[in-house]
């Protein structure tokens, strides 16, 4: 067999999909990776919820750490946090006074918001300490060489008697390393608020996830469709793929993979839809034509975000009875996947590292 | 009676209940003439029917052939307007297509003709341009891919377009700085009657629970939609009768055309597409409407069958995203056995001594063109039962901020802002934008969103000066989140500067922003396609980082 005939393909190169790949690989499958664009992982916080420490194989230091309590831009204090960016300041490990940065930047960074929220102290920003009107935009300075170090330097005298510096969630856009450097160079703990949709520690996640994907994994790129079959063929442009297993991680359903036809199912695979218990999903009635896509939008939490693709305990795709598999190759992972209240990060990980041993298993055993 | 009232120690003269145009227009009626109002709103300005119409200040063709009186009145009206708020005011020329083949289409489009025609004799009184007969060519020409398949020509006629939600603060605000106070997300318990007289009302904020007494003499519901309630709060049930219809519109994320395009709707009713800044609004429809007034639902269907209609005349309207609708219930004069387009849009002054209460009046129907109009026949009311004898000037002061135009680009260039966020400030605030640029520091001059400019320093100005009291309504009086993002880029950043000016903490701020995510996301459900549908995780993903 050629490097091009992988035994497992894993659909979708988000949290779930990467996981899936690692442990697929790691169980002695030849793997492929097939992503079509990023999703909701690089939109995430930085800080790992969900899941539990087994999902932190894949999410391993120096990127990540475990456990630990997390404030987050709009001054939420995180406690339930699985793990997180190793450059999110855990707070739990300052031993006194934590001073939040009055970093001019984005509006939605209050100091004193967030210091308020965590019991902390304003500490005025030094004016070597660089400025701009979104996080990224600072981020992407602090990215620099050597600009860090002299940050820092400037903001000592700032933070004598402090246990720990917060800044907002600006510590790097493609370096990794800003925060352990500020850290080192002032003598404390240094790091940074969590982020939301579109902020770097999010960017910085997809990076380090992607950095974790083994070299022998094949990668492709592009919109793939799924013929299935006792032998499933996957292509994905030209190229046709006969793997022995797949595992969908193809995010979630509101990001396309959702057909809101007459009949409302998953896209790639026409696999039965699940809320909750049941495999009936709720379509409007009425004169429209076709499934009505505000109907899932509603409810708290909205029924988009618990609806679904229904696993057994090894990550297999059950059909519309939820007894037996619906096809003995498919297995899936993350936000595909039908939830109490929706994916969470953590949650991907673990159940795409279940879903790709699972499918490695499958496809060595035949 | 008058004398008796004048001596009498009150907490304010008039006790205005109801915050849209004409509970607005009133106060600030009543302020110009030295009454001192007291303005009570249950949700916010422009909540209602008021911040949610198609915001057109026209000259009610409508009445031309039956009251033409009606015609020429609203038309002045609408000059006097312009007059007082040149900066909120934009033109908006219609094109009116008419389709058909054989006598009776083309005995249509004459008729049509000689009407605008007619509408041209008033269109001087509010400075619109006489209308104009265009071949099909030459309406594809102003409206490309305008369908001209069985058109027989166009018509096109002059009207004026203004934001509902920044007239009822412009009103407020001048009322405000004429001695009124004006409080909002505070409903009115009970209209307080003694032996036949109305003496005030018990009133709870609905923010904080508190609730307390305001002693007036002179009780004004203007309540718009939700009249009869307010009338059942004053012991009167069924004295004020209504039919409300709703109103529902969609926002577009594109201009799509230069000038307004009417269109027919299945049923026949006319329906019309409006460019709107960046925007485009698709409206109306007109439904009898039984709901929950403070949560009224907008359907699928009904977002169909407004872009049914005008993808007739205009397909390429397809190609354009829902970013949100809007939805208001209209205060139309009840009738039985009439169907919802032939109610009258006109207005009344109710005068409860006819019920057995004194010193209480409904300002019943009335529509947004007219606002001014009627609000001044009410403070005419008023001003005569107080013995007040000075005369309306809302037709000749000007609202705040339309003294005088601001030089935009200089502006601009002075403070390094976009050409966009100024003009926009502007066109919110008149030359008020200027002090409100000059007071703020560099950091308040800031957008707090990157797509849709919104600074900082109007954040506060709203809260401070305009009475907004949550994130929604600054949304409302600036137009946040109301763009394509959806609040996605900019409602934690506004929260945060709303907190900072109203003591929030940082629970607040993220229920205030997660607030505003789920209410700009409701406004699109209805029109939620499939497509639109794959925008929705960033909006997931803004709430999970809330913690909501």
């Amino acid at each position: 067999m050629s490097a091009a005939d992988p035994e497992v393909v894993v659909l979708g190169a988000g949290a779930a999909g990467v996981a899936a790949a690692c442990a697929a690989h790691e169980a002695g499958a030849r793997t492929a990776l097939v992503g079509a664009h990023p999703g909701a992982t690089g939109l995430g916080s930085g800080v790992l919820l969900g899941g539990t420490a087994e999902a932190l194989a894949v999410a391993r230091e120096p990127a990540f750490r475990a456990g630990g309590r997390y404030v987050t831009v709009a001054g939420w204090l995180v406690t339930d946090a699985l793990g997180a960016l190793s450059s999110l300041l855990d707070v739990s490990r300052c031993d006194g006074p934590v001073g939040v940065l009055d970093l001019d930047t984005h509006p939605s960074w209050s100091a004193a918001l967030v210091a308020q929220s965590l019991g902390g102290v304003v500490v005025p920003a030094s004016p070597e300490t660089p400025s701009g009107e979104t996080f990224c935009e600072v981020a992407s300075r602090l990215d620099t060489l050597g600009l860090a170090e002299g940050v820092a330097a400037s903001l000592r005298a700032r933070c004598r008697g402090l246990a720990g510096l917060l800044f907002p969630p600006v510590l790097g856009l493609h370096r990794l390393d800003v925060a352990a450097t500020l850290s080192r160079v002032l003598g404390l703990p240094v790091g940074e608020a969590a982020g939301g949709a579109g902020d770097p520690p999010g960017v910085r996640v997809e990076r380090a996830l992607q950095a974790r994907v083994p070299a022998a994994v094949l990668r492709r790129e592009g919109r793939a469709t799924v013929h299935p079959g006792r032998r499933p063929e996957v292509r994905v442009g030209t190229e046709v793929l006969r793997p022995r297993a797949v595992v969908l991680a193809t995010g979630g359903l509101t990001g396309g993979g959702l057909v809101f036809g007459e009949q409302l199912q998953e896209a790639l695979l026409g696999a039965p839809l699940w809320v909750g218990a049941r495999a009936r999903v709720p379509v409007s009635s009425g004169a429209s034509r076709g499934a009505d896509p505000s109907v899932w939008f509603a409810g708290d939490p909205p029924v988009i975000a618990t609806a679904g693709l229904r696993v057994d305990g090894s990550g297999r795709v059950l059909d519309g009875d939820g007894t037996r598999g619906l096809h003995p190759w498919l297995f899936a992972a993350g936000e595909v996947l039908s939830s109490v209240r929706g994916a969470t990060l953590g949650g991907a990980l673990v159940e795409g590292l279940r879903a790709g041993a699972a499918a490695a298993r499958v496809a060595r055993e035949g | 009676m008058g004398v008796e009232l004048a001596r009498r120690r009150t907490d304010c003269d008039v006790l205005i209940l109801g915050g849209g145009v004409n509970g607005t227009g009133l106060a600030r009626d009543l302020g110009l003439r030295g009454i001192r109002a007291c303005l009570v709103e249950r949700n916010d300005l422009a909540f209602g029917a008021s911040g949610n119409s198609s915001g057109m200040i026209h000259g009610g063709p409508r009445y031309l052939t039956s009251h033409p009186s009606v015609t020429r009145a609203s038309c002045e009206d609408s000059g006097f307007v312009q007059r007082i708020a040149p900066h909120m005011i934009f033109r908006i020329p219609f094109l009116f297509p008419v389709y058909g083949a054989g006598v009776r289409a083309r005995v249509r489009f004459e008729a049509a003709d000689a009407f605008f025609a007619l509408y041209d004799e008033f269109q001087p009184l509010k400075r619109g341009k006489p209308h104009a007969r265009l071949s099909p060519e030459e309406a594809r020409r102003l409206v490309p891919g305008l369908n001209t398949e069985r058109m027989l020509g166009a018509l096109t006629f002059d009207e004026w377009g203004i934001n509902g939600a920044r007239l009822c603060a412009a009103n407020a605000l001048d009322a405000l700085e004429h001695g009124a106070t004006v409080k909002v997300h505070t409903t009115c318990e009970e209209v307080l009657v003694e032996e036949g007289r109305a003496l005030g009302a018990r009133v709870r904020d609905l923010l904080t629970g508190e609730t307390w007494t305001v002693s007036a003499r002179v009780v004004v519901n203007a309540t718009g939609a939700w009249g009869p309630i307010t009338a059942a709060l004053a012991g009167l049930p069924g004295r004020v009768k209504l039919r409300p219809g709703k109103g529902v519109h969609l926002v577009l994320d594109r201009a799509i055309t230069d000038v307004a395009v009417a269109a027919q709707a299945i049923d026949g009713r006319q329906i019309f597409l409006e460019p709107w800044g960046d925007t485009a609004l698709i409206g109306t429809t007109d439904d009898d409407c039984y709901a929950d007034l403070d949560d009224l639902p907008v359907t699928a269907d009904e977002v169909r069958y407004l872009l049914e209609g005008v993808e007739s005349v205009l397909p390429r309207v397809r190609d354009a995203k829902i970013i949100g609708t809007t939805v208001g219930a209209r205060p139309t004069l009840y009738a039985y056995g009439r169907n919802e387009d032939d109610l009258s849009r006109e207005h009344e002054l109710l005068d409860h001594a006819a019920d057995g209460v004194k010193g209480l009046y409904s300002m019943v129907g009335g529509k947004l063109a007219s606002y001014r109009m009627f609000a001044e026949e009410a403070a005419d009311q008023v001003a005569r039962d107080l013995e007040v004898t000075r005369p309306c000037s809302t037709h000749t002061a000007p609202l705040p901020g339309g003294d005088r135009p601001l030089d935009v680009p200089a502006l601009a260039a002075r403070y390094g802002l976009s050409f966009a966020a100024v003009r926009r400030l502007y066109a919110r605030h008149g030359s008020r934008a200027e002090a409100l640029l000059g007071e703020a520091t560099a950091r308040g001059r800031r957008s707090v969103c990157p797509s849709d400019p919104v600074l900082a320093c109007e954040v506060r100005y709203v809260i401070q000066r305009e009475g907004a009291r949550t994130l929604q309504d600054v949304s409302r009086r600036t137009g946040l989140a109301q763009g394509p993002c959806g609040g996605v880029d900019c409602a934690l950043a506004a929260a945060v500067v709303a907190g900072g000016e109203l003591g929030w903490t940082g629970a607040r701020v993220r229920d205030e922003a997660a607030g505003l995510l789920r209410a700009r996301r409701r406004s699109r459900l209805p029109a939620l396609g499939a497509l639109g549908a794959r925008g929705e995780p960033t909006v997931d993903a803004a709430l999970r980082a809330l913690g909501r």
